[in-house]
């Protein structure tokens, strides 16, 4: 990991703790050669917490929930988790495009939350926006889960539908096994979406769907950059 | 695909019935007015007529200019320009006014509807009047003259344009999620209520069968009284207006990025996945080919869905193309606007030309008898590019394998050949099936006049071939019998 050299000036709040809690640590192992350098003269390095953020449910702290920083190619950078007051930290983040992911397994929250943003300074830091992944009023009404429905057709399409929460919305429908992709909808903001069966998606592309074991989930747009998808219900598709 | 053996049934009751349609029909227009279709022009509605075809057979000019811009009272968005049968020129902007130009670009009246007409184009009936949607809710017709005759309150914003059938009802869609049916005299006929707002302009084959689109993911085909015929899905929205192939398949484009061709009875003949979202309505070549934007392409595919060549141009497209058949050689260039700021002209996947406005163009072309084009610009603009057009074919076609004869001439032997005289006289083509309803040939006429000889370079078997001749405002069918 890369690491910066310990400087004094802070200037986001949530540093303060973390700080002291490494200078005791330092002070603890008694190693004196290991004192942060305050003159700016020639020293050992530690991690630097430079994003930090919060996870709310409700509004509430949301605690204990798993977090990583993707770069674009959702290659991971380092994970995290959220303490008892919903915060959390990156540590050396540098500047880029990055992404945090949430995920949870609360039944009341979305099962993954995303936030893309861009890291421009990171000697300066960066406080995420707070980021609510309770799912409030937004309900997936059917199918349900476990759902056993007949294979879709333009005459028969599959419904999907929701309830609650504005944005644009988008199903993504997956083969069961192996987690292919089959079917993305177009986003909209209805609150329903039909499918004819008929593949989007890799070796599915306008193929009809056969008979199988599927799981999907919902993709919903928040604000900004903000992504929410709901926990996967399996579905199989019968003849 | 076009059902051939549903003809043959057809044609079995043809010949009994003819002689009293034909007379009834003549005592009929002497004694009453006629309902009143669209207008006999260049280009009476949104995509040119009720099938949605945007074809013109009216020679364009090699490498167009502009001859003339006029200023609306706001942008022109999607409204698309109709005209005349004097060569006058409607168009609606974003500034609520409907505007009619003389061919000289001369503005003679603009009409405040009270809403934006910013997807709704004008469409012209027999009489004069000229109907357009707005979206204060209301249909207006108006006078020539620009004076209001009346108006239909729909449910919501209408944000479509209006068809015409041959019997002179109009269609058009709105934002409560119904499409409409109102008569010439402004009365509802029907009303036909969807899952979500309707922004497809209907699409009619032969004055039986009305389609469209909806909000809902859902494609419509109701009957002229209205009663739903078939309904499917696809898996997006459903904005773009549909066109009608030449064999009948109904064309429509949806959101979730599929081109998808229907039968007229709803059975799905196939679907092209695009990834994008499309949003354009498709214009279909003479010879069946079929034109649609995707993103910064333009696509060409033939009618069984294979493509056939795509054109990147400078920027997304969400015009619609029109297009021109030469008919020396049937060979077509599309005219279509882009949000680059220009018109492209293209033919056989090449870019011919561009005339570039400098705003974005997502208003449809039309194509006037002169061969001018006139489309709306986003700079709240109307344009007429033009000039010098390409040479005409030197003499009619006629086909080898033997002295033209005319259609009663009918079975006709291999090595013989059988002519076409279309009604009119007028330019058109057409088109030789097989039972199957496979195009065997497709053939250009001139001044209505057009020869096949079957043998000369057809390996055909004996039998009953079905006909489609289209000579771009009348269209209809018979069949040939082939002996060998």
């Amino acid at each position: 990991m890369n690491t910066h050299r310990l400087r004094t000036s802070r200037r986001n709040p949530h540093r303060l703790s973390f700080l002291a809690l490494g200078l005791v640590t330092m002070l603890l192992l008694g190693a004196p050669a290991c004192s942060p350098d305050y003159h700016e003269t020639v020293g050992p390095t530690v991690p630097v917490p430079n994003l930090f953020g919060r996870v709310t449910r409700e509004g509430a702290a949301a605690p204990d929930l798993k977090l990583a920083i993707e770069d674009s190619a959702e290659v991971e950078l380092s994970a995290a988790r959220t303490n008892s007051g919903g915060w959390f930290e990156f540590e050396e983040v540098p500047a880029g495009a990055w992404t945090v992911r949430i995920d949870s397994q609360e039944p009341t929250d979305f099962a993954r939350l995303t936030y893309e943003f861009t890291f421009l300074d990171p000697e300066a830091g960066l406080t995420l926006p707070d980021l609510e992944i309770g799912l409030g009023e937004f309900d997936v009404k059917k199918p349900n889960e476990g759902a056993q429905e007949p294979v879709p057709g333009f005459f028969s399409p599959l419904e999907f539908r929701w309830s609650g929460l504005g944005g644009e919305k988008q199903i993504r429908f997956y083969r069961d096994s192996d987690g292919a992709p089959v079917w993305f909808s177009a986003k909209t903001t209805a609150d329903i979406v039909r499918w004819n069966g008929i593949g989007n998606q890799g070796e599915f592309q306008n193929v009809s769907v056969p008979p199988g074991d599927y799981r999907w989930r919902i993709r919903v747009d928040g604000a900004g950059t903000v992504r929410y998808y709901t926990a996967y219900r399996a579905l199989t598709l019968e003849e | 695909m076009w059902d051939a053996r549903a003809e043959l049934g057809r044609f079995a009751i043809t010949g009994t019935v003819a002689c009293v349609l034909a007379a009834a029909a003549f005592v009929c227009a002497q004694s009453i007015a006629m309902a009143a279709g669209p207008q006999d022009s260049a280009w009476p509605m949104f995509h040119r007529n009720a099938k949605h075809e945007a074809r013109s057979t009216q020679p364009i000019a090699n490498s167009p200019s502009i001859l003339w811009s006029a200023p609306l009272t706001g942008a022109a968005e999607f409204s698309s320009p109709a005209i005349d049968i004097d060569g006058n020129i409607y168009v609606g902007d974003l500034g609520e006014h409907l505007n009619k130009f003389s061919p000289d670009g001369t503005l003679l009246w603009s009409f405040d509807t009270g809403g934006n007409l910013r997807r709704s184009s004008p469409a012209i009936a027999d009489d004069g009047t000229v109907y357009v949607g707005s979206a204060d809710g209301h249909l207006y017709a108006l006078h020539a003259d620009g004076s209001l005759d009346w108006t239909f309150q729909a449910g919501a914003a209408v944000k479509t344009s209006a068809t015409i059938d041959g019997e002179g009802s109009i269609y058009f869609g709105a934002d409560d999620g119904k499409v409409y049916s109102v008569s010439p005299a402004g009365a509802l006929e029907w009303s036909y209520a969807t899952g979500d707002t309707v922004r497809s302009t209907p699409a009619v084959l032969d004055d039986a069968l009305i389609a469209f689109g909806s909000n809902d993911g859902g494609i419509y085909a109701l009957d002229t009284s209205g009663a739903l015929v078939w309904n499917g899905f696809t898996g997006g929205p459903v904005k773009a207006g549909f066109s009608f192939g030449q064999g009948g398949d109904l064309i429509a484009p949806s959101q979730d990025g599929f081109l998808y061709a229907l039968s007229p009875s709803g059975s799905l003949q196939w679907s092209v996945l695009t990834n994008n979202s499309l949003r354009s309505t498709p214009a279909i070549g003479i010879t069946g080919k079929i034109y649609v934007p995707v993103d910064d392409e333009l696509h060409c595919y033939h009618d069984d869905g294979n493509l056939s060549y795509s054109v990147a141009l400078g920027g997304k497209i969400f015009a619609s193309p029109a297009v021109y058949t030469d008919l020396s050689d049937s060979t077509e260039t599309v005219v279509i606007g882009c949000e680059d700021g220009n018109v492209y002209g293209i033919r056989l996947g090449q870019i011919l030309w561009t005339v570039s406005v400098g705003a974005p163009v997502y208003s449809s072309a039309a194509i006037a008898d002169d061969g001018t084009i006139y489309f709306g610009a986003n700079d709240g603009n109307l344009y007429a590019i033009g000039g010098e057009t390409a040479d005409a074919p030197d003499s009619p076609v006629v086909l080898e394998g033997g002295a033209p004869q005319v259609l009663s001439r009918n079975p006709v032997r291999f090595g013989n050949s059988v002519s076409f005289r279309l009604p009119s006289g007028a330019d058109g083509f057409v088109s030789i099936f097989d039972t199957s309803g496979r195009l065997v040939r497709s053939l250009a006429a001139r001044e209505g006049e057009v020869s096949w000889a079957p043998g000369a370079d057809d390996a055909l078997a004996g039998g009953v071939y079905f006909f489609r001749w289209d000579d771009g405002r009348q269209s209809g069918d018979g069949r040939v019998v082939v002996v060998r």
